[in-house]
């Protein structure tokens, strides 16, 4: 047998092999998970045989399946932590009196602290009240001695035996020897035998067990006193000042001899001092407390101080208690100081033993308020206490002291010397916290960010949405900045605390969320719940297909066992259905855009409805590409720091860049980012972007090369490292350090600008098409990338040169922007026409074509809206218990007009939904033929509609909108025909040649002011610039600066789907990589004027494009009079718009993006046809193979399978359709008398409410037998 | 009796640096017992690993270090350096890796989170001991707590940019140090005898590397 070093929890399951157990089942929980795992991988790897073990559903369940298994003769194991006892208990209870066969030890983990638990209840107690015995660990070499006696202890009296070690018994490792190969128990009796006068818990057979159960806890008792192999368990010694310790006796030696010294533990002719004080430790306290009376033993002789004589004793069988060995040490006594952590039971125990042995000793503890009431002991803790004890309670050793010559010094004194605050040393100042958070990447921080998001755009405010979390990683989502918990009560309690919620407060719309394994453990009965109550709840199933936070074990939705066996996963989807859930979405948290247009449209359905967010765990997946910031975009407006607090993401402050001037900017840990792209969603100025394979490998390369030689503290700044990432770039590609890209590649910082990474990047492409032989170094080999110093080409010099030019002249283009104004970066989009050739153009020209049809939708109060506040009759609104009561089914109530027009506008928004849906669709199909016309008659449409029911201020305002748009229609029609031929004309330049192109390019960017695109581009704005200014003289200024912003969300949308295939070094698409760059800065520009704008409104001096953002969300919940409705009307209007818009563009980028990447992957296969010569591809086709492989790769739509996929992302993909669900309304119609409603009605009114819209009910009230069945018998 | 605290963020790799000490420590047939933090600390939080070796054959009672008596901690990063201070003994050593990971508590306020500030009050603290223990009578030669910045970074790009390694290149810094009766040939064979063998030869670079940069450390003090 060999030595190893073992976690307990490990040692804890190779005892229980190592003791035969044939069945282990249990339910992860820390610190519990260890042990079936340990298991599950010994018998994986064959070194443990004739054993089945599985990760129940819940403890439950496990505990089922293990009592059946001991009811069988077999040797069974449960393992759970300490709540999840609770969920067990109801088998516990009852399995006590039925009793076991086999073993059954049930293996309690409990978590003083706590650490990561919710309460610090105390096995103890419950072994207790269910009257089973209960073994109590100090260390887990006791641990592993007490798993194997429990077995037969179990056996013996037929009893499950609890075993309760605590977090540090659990998760402290140290050296066992163990068994190499296990086999599990055979049968000693055959099988199960069928015998109902046992196994069946009926009263009589309660009543003969409860009486069996008393006797055998007796017996027991006797055990823990007498047995060696139990008694051990509560050992002591007494400690004579100056003496060795002695041992306390072993009871068992006066079995059966004719010594009788009552319970004295010395013999009757002992002479010598005894001990007059106590010490007694329970479970982990017992090591705290030796380490403690050590130290304090060896300062004390350090200077010449006497420890008083003391007693010690464990007890590691607290129930049932064994009083015997109690009594016989407090014999002596006269004050006992008692260490334990969670509950008093050993404390409780001693003063029963007291008062029924007429002893007394003074017992000091928990209850006297000298240990800790609660959370974890410690040995700095337990020798201060003990040095207290021992200083009051030892005034006979002093003048022992005395007689032994000794000086006496107070304990407490040596103690503090040591351990005291002054001792100790301190960081003296302030640390930020460092909290548990999501990981980074962690796709619950996109579920709750979208329905935050959600929720926001709904106008329900955060107050008015309860969040209820539940137990799981996802708890964590209360952590600031998401915020996204304010329930957690225990597993599954989110759904039914919702609906709880949902009944009390009307007002409020409550929303459940719970783990794909938690939903298996306890959260169905809660959904059937939901439906079977019809509460207004929203559930989100939080599915990343594992049971993230205990380490990752399977459960029933991923079919995988510990058996090996592949079961068929359980479909979540599948079992709400089932359940009665109509409304059921599945979506991809880490895609923002579907995700919130998935809570939006969950949020509004009839409830209760159910989002699934899919998508795997971090550690299932593995990592994509990090993303990286955007030196020269990022604006340091700290957005994606703020709103998704994704630990990857740091702030430093004194970064600079193009944008953020003084403020600093964001900053990724790519060793954390995994690529999730969250972030890339979430900043408004598209300033973050992930890096490919390749760029990952440059920047790794050069950050290799620039970080040698940096000293501490050697924290590489992001910066830095894109300049040597693009120094490297360039150095490696193309084989030249060329005079204009010197000063980057030199790694000064200072001249640190992404976009010259990226051209560099781009080039060194260029340079692969060209001198194929040279860009061997690009990925290749990285060491030798800064060596590379062959003369660059001309060409390539004169490129860069250009290139660089570009940014430059846009940053003059951006002084344009800022002198004729500037919002509309939806121009931008347009002005950028000439690179989104094919696939793009569509989706850009169905962006406008659904925004302007989204506007013509005014509210209605038809299909999801409440009923209107003037058609409920007075009566129909009843109080019963204090309560206002629903009215029909319908049950918000608006209390005021406010609330109604919010409510109004959820209506506008879900139309708003379905026609951009459909839009979606249209755009899908007529990519190429999107006519300008149509733009026409929607704004007819729009205008028309608006004259009707805005009110004049409102109209006017919108007209003066409305011929800036149709101006700006005009501009656009003109500027796209030529824009269009421009992309022809670069089109035809593909054929040219690689090289050409790049050439092309930089100077196209060089000229882009003197597009044609570009000037119409100017030319709207300024008409767009005079609606605005109307706009803010009638002091709407947040408005206005909303119309911005929302311009700005729609650029950067578009820029997303582009940017988002850019950066795929292909040769053929240079020019729209290229393009991309200067849309990038251009839309920065603008966003930039944001704050220019912002700074001539009367908002303030906040140059920050944030605040005008924040400002416009702000002014949504504003509060505001009647004489202002008009005013509100078209505000509404214009959020309404901003949302319908946001989401269109989102969804339309997202087919662009699709589009984008079918066509990129056709050009890939041509270029690589004819441009692959030979080894210079190989390593990037590699990168892209392995991206390809990626099961979940973080630009989604890599793959293809996932872009089959992902063709609809937001589409409910187990959605009942609506005729479906009518059928089923009416078909269930028949039980409409239940409803609490008509009920109410019946009442007040002494008769049936006419009024109800469901059919009567001539009861009224179900009957009380019917209420009366069905419950637990 | 040796009292190592190991302390870094969720994630960095100090369970299995603890890990590798106790076996260090038992094949050299001294008793030895660990302690970790699981679970919630685990997901990006704190943690600290708590290694005890009674190297003079004595038991080892309590799991975890009891405060003041840490001879040496080793930090994975500089901040969860400062939390830990108060269990380093008033001749420990504390190594710590310099490279930052921001806590979002700290991104999301207005303090800025800086190695070389915080290493610095690190050392000032160690110095304010020192000046109020000598104050005391006691000469400087007892209290000799001393701080042993790791430049990882630099190491770690050396090595290729694998931040996995972080562990390995922490012990050998820190066995180097002549704080723990163990030489490097103990670390080197628990290193191999701990991780998976296709990482074994990248970890024996690793220790190698940390070993040439503190020597370059050296010479450049």
């Amino acid at each position: 047998m060999a030595k190893r070093l073992l976690m307990g929890n490990e040692a804890f399951a190779h005892a229980a092999l190592e003791a035969g157990v044939n069945v282990v089942a249990g339910y992860p929980g820390t610190p519990s998970s260890e042990v079936i795992e340990t298991v599950a991988r010994l018998y994986e790897s064959g070194k443990a045989e004739d054993i089945y073990v599985e990760w129940s559903c819940n403890e439950k369940a496990a505990l089922e399946v293990a009592a059946a298994a001991s009811m069988s003769g077999a040797r069974a194991l449960f393992t759970c932590k300490q709540v999840g006892l609770n969920v067990a208990s109801d088998a516990l209870m009852s399995l006590n009196y039925v009793g076991v066969r086999g073993g059954l030890v049930i293996f309690v983990a409990d978590d003083p602290g706590p650490i990561s638990s919710q309460t610090e209840q105390d096995t103890r107690r419950f072994a207790a009240f269910a009257k089973i015995p209960v073994l109590d660990p100090a260390t887990p070499e006791q641990g592993f001695l007490m798993m194997k006696e429990a077995f037969k202890l179990s056996e013996r009296y037929s009893t499950p035996v609890i075993v309760r070690p605590t977090t540090r018994i659990d998760h402290a490792s140290t050296f066992f020897e163990v068994k190499p190969y296990t086999v599990g128990r055979p049968l000693p009796e055959g099988e199960f035998k069928r015998d109902p006068s046992e196994w069946v818990i009926f009263p009589k057979r309660s009543y003969r067990a409860h009486g069996d159960i008393n006797r055998r806890l007796n017996s027991i008792a006797y055990d823990f006193t007498y047995d060696t192999n139990l008694n051990r368990f509560n050992n002591g010694f007494d400690k004579i000042s100056g003496m060795p310790a002695r041992p306390l006796p072993d009871l068992s030696t006066e079995l059966g001899s004719s010594r009788s010294s009552g319970d004295d533990i010395y013999d009757s002719d002992y002479a010598g001092e005894r001990p007059k004080l106590g010490i007694v430790c329970g479970g982990v306290s017992r090591q705290y407390a030796l380490e403690a009376i050590e130290l304090i033993e060896r300062e004390a002789e350090a200077v010449g101080a006497l420890v008083p004589s003391y007693r010690f004793l464990q007890i590691g069988t607290p129930y049932p208690f064994p009083g015997r060995i109690a009594r016989r040490f407090l014999k002596d006594l006269s004050d006992v100081l008692v260490f334990e952590e969670l509950d008093s039971v050993i404390e409780e125990e001693l003063l029963k033993v007291s008062g029924v042995s007429f002893l007394s000793p003074n017992i000091h503890g928990k209850l006297t308020n000298e240990a800790n009431d609660r959370g974890e002991n410690s040995t700095e803790d337990t020798a201060f206490r003990i040095a207290a004890f021992f200083d009051s309670y030892s005034k006979l050793d002093i003048r022992v002291a005395q007689s032994y010559g000794v000086q006496h010094i107070p304990l407490m004194q040596l103690v503090e010397r040591i351990l005291g605050p002054k001792a100790l040393l301190s960081y003296g100042k302030e640390l930020p916290m460092r909290a548990p958070v999501l990981c980074a990447g962690c796709p619950h921080r996109g579920s709750f960010y979208a329905m935050k998001r959600a929720v926001k755009k709904l106008r329900i405010s955060r107050e008015d949405a309860i969040f209820c979390g539940d137990i799981g990683c996802y708890t964590l989502g209360n952590a600031m900045p998401l915020d996204a918990c304010d329930t957690c009560l225990c597993m599954g309690a989110g759904i039914t605390m919702a609906q709880g919620f949902s009944v009390t407060n009307y007002d409020k719309k409550s929303i459940a969320f719970i783990g794909d394994s938690t939903f298996f453990a306890s959260g169905m009965t809660g959904i059937a719940n939901a439906v079977y109550n019809q509460h207004d709840i929203t559930i989100c199933i939080l599915d990343n297909s594992t049971t993230a936070m205990t380490g990752s074990q399977p459960h029933p939705g991923t079919g995988v066992t510990l058996m090996g066996a592949q079961s068929r996963p359980i479909d979540i989807a599948g079992v709400l259905r089932a359940l009665g859930v109509t409304s059921i979405v599945e979506v991809d948290p880490l895609d923002e855009a579907a995700a919130e247009s998935a809570c939006i449209e969950s949020l509004l359905e009839e409830a209760p409805t159910a989002i699934i967010f899919k998508s795997p765990c971090v550690w299932l997946s593995p990592f994509g590409s990090p993303a990286k910031v955007h030196v020269n975009a990022c604006t340091g407006c700290k957005k994606c720091i703020t709103e998704i607090g994704c630990p990857a993401i740091g702030f430093d402050p004194q970064a600079q860049g193009a944008k953020s001037k003084d403020r600093g900017q964001a900053v990724i840990d790519e060793s954390q980012c995994n690529g999730c792209g969250l972030c890339l969603q979430v900043c408004p100025f598209k300033a973050i972007e992930i890096l490919t394979p390749e760029e990952k490998a440059l920047f790794e390369s050069a950050r290799r090369a620039t970080v040698s030689g940096s000293g501490i503290p050697g924290s590489v700044s992001f910066a830095g490292g894109s300049a040597g990432a693009a120094g490297a770039g360039a150095a490696s590609a193309a084989g030249a350090v060329t005079s204009a890209g010197a000063g980057v590649a030199g790694g000064e910082s200072d001249d640190a600008l992404f976009p010259s990474e990226s051209a560099a990047g781009e080039m060194s492409m260029a340079a692969t098409a060209v001198t194929e032989e040279k860009q061997r170094g690009l990925i290749g080999s990285d060491e030798d990338s800064a060596e590379e110093t062959d003369e660059p080409t001309e060409e390539v010099a004169q490129d860069m040169l250009e290139i660089e030019n570009a940014f430059e002249l846009d940053s003059g283009a951006l002084n344009l922007v800022d002198m004729y104004g500037t919002d509309s970066l939806d121009k931008i989009a347009n002005a950028e026409m000439p690179r989104v050739s094919r696939a793009t153009s569509g989706a850009l020209y169905a962006d406008s074509f659904v925004d302007a049809t989204l506007d013509v939708e005014i509210p209605s109060s038809e299909g999801y809206v409440s009923i209107p506040q003037d058609d409920i009759p007075e009566d129909a609104i009843r109080v019963g218990n204090g309560m206002a009561r629903p009215v029909g089914r319908k049950r918000r109530v608006r209390k005021n007009d406010a609330d109604q027009e919010r409510f109004a506008s959820q209506s506008r928004s879900t139309r708003a939904r379905r026609v951009s849906r459909r839009a979606d669709k249209e755009a899908v199909s007529r990519v190429e033929q999107v006519k300008l016309e149509d733009l026409d008659e929607n704004f007819d449409g729009l205008v028309g509609n608006l004259i009707e029911t805005m009110s004049a201020d409102g109209f006017e305002e919108y007209s003066t909108a409305a011929a800036a748009y149709s101006a700006a229609k005009d501009a656009l029609a003109r500027g796209s025909q030529e824009t269009q031929s421009a992309v022809g004309q670069s089109e035809g330049d593909d054929a040219s040649g690689a090289v050409g192109l790049v050439g092309d390019d930089a100077q196209s960017d060089a000229g882009s002011q003197h597009d044609p695109s570009y000037r119409y581009y100017m030319k709207n704005t300024s008409y767009r610039r005079k609606a605005l200014a109307y706009a803010s003289g009638q002091g709407s200024a947040t408005s206005a600066s909303g119309l911005i912003v929302e311009s700005a969300i729609d650029a950067s949308d578009r820029d997303l789907s582009d940017d988002s295939s850019d950066r795929e070094h292909l040769t053929g698409e240079i020019d729209l990589t290229q393009d991309d760059q200067s849309v990038a800065n251009a839309s920065d520009g603008a966003s930039e004027s944001v704050s220019s704008l912002d700074d001539a409104s009367d908002q303030g001096s906040n140059d920050d494009a944030m605040d005008v953002f924040d400002a416009l969300n702000r002014s949504v919940y504003i509060e505001v009079d009647d004489g202002e409705e008009a005013r509100i009307a078209a505000e509404v209007a214009k959020a309404q718009r901003r949302v319908a818009r946001e989401e269109a563009a989102k969804r339309a980028a997202e087919v662009a993006k699709r589009e984008a990447e079918a066509a990129r992957r056709e050009a890939k296969r041509e270029a690589a046809k004819t441009v692959r010569l030979g080894t210079n591809l190989i390593g990037d086709s590699k990168a892209q193979a392995d991206r390809d492989a990626l099961p979940r790769d973080s630009r989604g739509a890599d793959t293809p399978d996932l872009q089959e996929e992902q063709q609809e992302p937001s589409r409910p993909s187990a959605v009942m359709d609506r005729a479906e669900r009518e059928k089923m309304r009416a078909k269930y119609a028949q039980y409409a008398h239940y409803s609490p409603t008509q009920y109410a009605s019946h009442n007040e009114d002494g008769g049936i409410s006419s009024e109800g819209d469901r059919p009567q009910n001539n009861s009224g009230k179900p009957s009380v037998k019917q209420s009366r069945w069905g419950g637990r018998g | 009796m040796i009292n190592i605290l190991l302390t870094g963020v969720g994630g960095q790799g100090t369970v299995l640096a603890a890990k590798i000490l106790a076996l260090a420590a038992s094949t050299k047939g001294w008793k030895a017992r660990t302690a970790e933090t699981i679970g919630m600390a685990q997901r990006g939080g704190s943690v600290i690993s708590h290694v005890r070796i009674g190297n003079l054959g004595e038991d080892v009672h309590a799991p975890l270090v009891t405060q003041g008596s840490a001879d040496l901690i080793i930090a994975f990063e500089p901040g969860e350096a400062a939390r830990v201070l108060p269990y380093l003994s008033k001749t420990g050593t504390i190594v710590t890796a310099t490279t930052t990971v921001e806590p979002v508590s700290a991104a999301i306020g207005d303090v800025p989170y800086d190695a070389k500030q915080i290493l610095e009050n690190i050392q000032l603290s160690l110095y304010n001991a020192m000046v109020k223990s000598i104050t005391r009578g006691k000469t400087r030669k007892q209290l000799q707590s001393r701080l042993v910045p790791v430049n990882d970074a630099a190491i770690i790009a050396k090595l290729g940019g694998n931040r996995k390694v972080l562990n390995s290149i922490m012990l050998a810094v820190a066995v180097s140090q002549n704080v723990l009766p163990l030489s490097l040939d103990d670390l080197t064979a628990a290193v191999s005898a701990c991780v998976k063998p296709q990482f074994v030869e990248m970890n024996i670079r690793a220790i190698e590397a940390a070993l040439e940069g503190g020597r370059n450390n050296a010479n450049e003090a």
